[in-house]
């Protein structure tokens, strides 16, 4: 499988290396995608389900900010179909709150966020399982994703290019290189326990936060922190807006509505293992504890489930001691200039909301390494529904 | 979490043959966690399809204990006896261990209509720059209600027939909604149904899929 531009491989069936999947096919290259498991059975499937606009992180890094807001508008217009938007809204409940409240909306719309502050009746009105006892509210333009079926709708959007092979419960063993140069990579087909080897005249480590150890398998030190957190889901739909606490973003100040459900979460730490991450004891009751303050009410809410995720960090070393200090920015890095591997790339970080970005800017190192310029499409061509990945069958094959 | 540890007996069909998995599992773990913990720590080969663990992307469908359940909304604690055992969902073609290929169901399901008006609010007008309060529509297209169907020949299933009765409700079109109808009560539509109404017993959040098909025989 192979033409003029050449083959490659992506590593990793998560938002991230679907994304530049997508984008790799749609300028032309012949693209063989792995994945261990099923497709976004990693972090992706699990994730809050926010659409972040940016304005979490705008107090904090403005150009996170600036491309939350960039990529999530982007999303609205290519996903329509795996997007809950009803915007979201940005609670003040305390005095602490309200001393931030200004500069929030000021970062805001510093990074071309159009944060509103609306009367306090007004978002009672609009949210009717609001604390009333809230100080002020912003409105942003958040919103829910369905993970699994957008990035279905991506995968649906290579396939339409006949350029992907997609290869699910296919898993990489080991990176084979000779002279700072991969020549193949070995994977075993676990739908038949079969070994095999595939070469390519490029990689693309997109593993999220087991990007370190497919990195490790070609020699390169890559820095890359799983670092899981918690999430719990009450049965009932409480809002139709995704609802965050106005303050310096921290641990359980977001709840997502989703479907008839309602989500809050999350909390942070570092694991050393990204394969099980088991909820940490006492992030059940902080969290209900935490929705309370915004949502009173929704510790009566019947139980639905908990889960956590690992958050790939990029960067970060294990010892990392305020872990919410550290960077959600991605990273694309290309192993020829850090590690003299010269036909791998590495696509770390990031956010779900960020994949296509993640998936433009993994291509044009590409293009950049291989010396063509071909423009990038994929923020202006509508994605196919999710319902359309199965029109050629189990994973287009 | 800090609860109570047992030794479980999950036995997953695996091919034509059972394979018994015997560890130890804390009580208010999923089977979607004891599937995790069997590929982790003890062979690296089962394959299960998973990827939201809370409910919402339906892709973890099994038949756990002889029902359509969806295995990371199962609790371990359901079953006192800790012998529990785990197959793929029938009527789809099997792909390996519990993964199945559910292309069959949604290539009969309308594109392009995964969202709808939210039932919450309706009342009062949503901000700015949105036409309506929207939601996705309860189905996660698991494949419950198909595996449970009693009837499997020539019958579009459950499932799709819910969401072409979904589709005709939102659409204006007329054009489309004779397209939809043509479906719905062609030869492989409702009158295929022989009225068991397993699927809406099966069905892990509440599309009631019988309901939508007794509606669209009076419709018809
Ligand atoms: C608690 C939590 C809440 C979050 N909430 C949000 C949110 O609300 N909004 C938002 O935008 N983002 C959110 N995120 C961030 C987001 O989920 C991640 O940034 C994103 O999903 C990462 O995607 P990825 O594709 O890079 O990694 P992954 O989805 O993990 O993909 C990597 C893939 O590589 C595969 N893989 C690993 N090893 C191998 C191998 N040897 N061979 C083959 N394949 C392999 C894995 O199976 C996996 O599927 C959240 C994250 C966490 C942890
Ligand atoms: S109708 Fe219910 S059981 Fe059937 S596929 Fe949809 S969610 Fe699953
Ligand atoms: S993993 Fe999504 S429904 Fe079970």
């Amino acid at each position: 499988m192979s033409n003029r531009l050449g083959h490659i491989v992506v590593i990793g069936g998560g938002g991230t290396g679907i994304a530049t999947m997508y984008d790799l096919c749609r300028r032309g290259f012949k693209v063989t995608l792995i994945e261990r498991g099923e497709l976004t059975s990693g972090t992706t499937g699990r994730h809050h389900g926010q659409l972040h606009c940016g304005a979490r992180y705008a107090m904090g890094d403005r150009n996170i900010a600036r491309e939350c807001m960039h990529e999530s508008e982007i999303l609205r217009k290519i996903a329509p179909q795996a997007i809950e938007y009803n915007k979201g809204l940005f609670v003040a409940v305390d005095d602490e709150d309200m001393s931030y409240r200004e500069q929030f909306i000021e970062a805001c719309l510093e990074s071309d966020i159009p944060a509103q502050e609306i009367p306090v009746p007004q978002a009672l009105n609009y949210e009717k399982a609001l604390s009333v006892k809230i100080k002020a509210a912003v409105v942003v333009p958040d919103g829910t994703i369905d993970p699994w079926r957008l990035v279905i709708s991506f995968a649906a959007g290579a396939l339409e290019t006949q350029n992907a092979q997609i290869c699910p419960y296919t898993e990489v063993i080991a990176i084979n290189t000779s002279d700072e140069h991969i020549d193949s990579i070995s994977v075993v087909d676990h739908t038949n326990g079969e070994q095999r080897t595939i070469d390519a005249d490029l990689f693309i480590n997109a593993a999220g936060p087991w990007a370190g150890q497919i990195a490790q398998m070609a020699g390169i030190p890559l820095q890359v922190a799983p670092s899981p957190g918690t999430m719990l889901v009450v049965k009932g739909r409480m809002s139709n807006m995704v609802v965050s606490r106005l303050h310096k973003a921290g641990d359980g100040d977001i709840i997502v509505p989703q479907r008839g459900l309602t989500i809050i979460g999350s909390t942070q730490w570092l694991s050393e293992d990204p394969d099980i991450v088991r909820i940490h004891e006492g992030d059940i009751p902080f969290l209900y504890e935490s929705a309370e303050a915004m949502f009173p009410g929704f510790s009566e809410q019947k139980f639905h489930t908990a889960w956590a995720a690992a958050r790939p960090l990029y960067g970060v070393s294990q010892d990392a001691e305020d872990v919410r200090a550290l960077s959600r920015d991605f990273a694309a890095i290309d192993h020829e200039i850090a590690d003299k591997i010269d036909n791998m790339v590495s696509i770390v970080g990031g956010k779900a909301t960020t994949l296509r970005g993640m998936g433009e800017v993994a291509t044009d190192m590409v293009c950049k390494k291989i010396g063509v310029e071909i423009p990038c499409t994929t923020a202006d061509i509508v994605l196919p529904s999710h319902r359309e990945f199965y029109k050629r069958g189990y994973h287009g094959n | 979490m800090g609860t109570d540890e047992h030794m479980y007996s999950i036995s997953i069909l695996r091919e034509e043959e059972y394979m018994e998995f015997v560890l130890n599992l804390s009580d208010e773990l999923t089977i979607l966690d004891a599937l995790d913990e069997i590929r982790y720590t003890m062979d690296s080969s089962l394959q299960y399809r998973h990827s939201c663990h809370h409910g919402s992307c339906g892709t973890c469908a099994c038949i756990i204990e002889g029902t359509q359940r969806l295995a990371c909304m199962t609790r371990l604690s359901e079953f006192p006896d800790r012998k529990i055992s785990v197959r793929p969902l029938d009527s789809f073609r099997i792909i390996s261990d519990l993964v199945v290929d559910i292309s069959s169901m949604v290539q009969k399901m309308p594109v392009n209509s995964y969202l709808r008006d939210s039932e919450l609010n309706t009342e009062v007008l949503p901000p700015d720059g949105i036409a309506s309060w929207v939601r996705f529509e309860n189905c996660i297209e698991c494949g419950s209600c198909i595996s449970a169907c009693p009837v499997s020949e020539r019958f579009l299933g459950p499932s799709p027939l819910a969401a072409i009765h979904t589709e005709i409700l939102k659409r204006k079109d007329p054009d489309e909604i004779r397209e939809l109808r043509a479906l719905a009560y062609g030869e492989t539509g409702v009158s295929g149904c022989d009225k068991h109404f397993i699927c809406s017993r099966v069905c892990p959040v509440k599309v009631s899929p019988g309901k939508h098909i007794t509606e669209l025989r009076r419709e018809q």
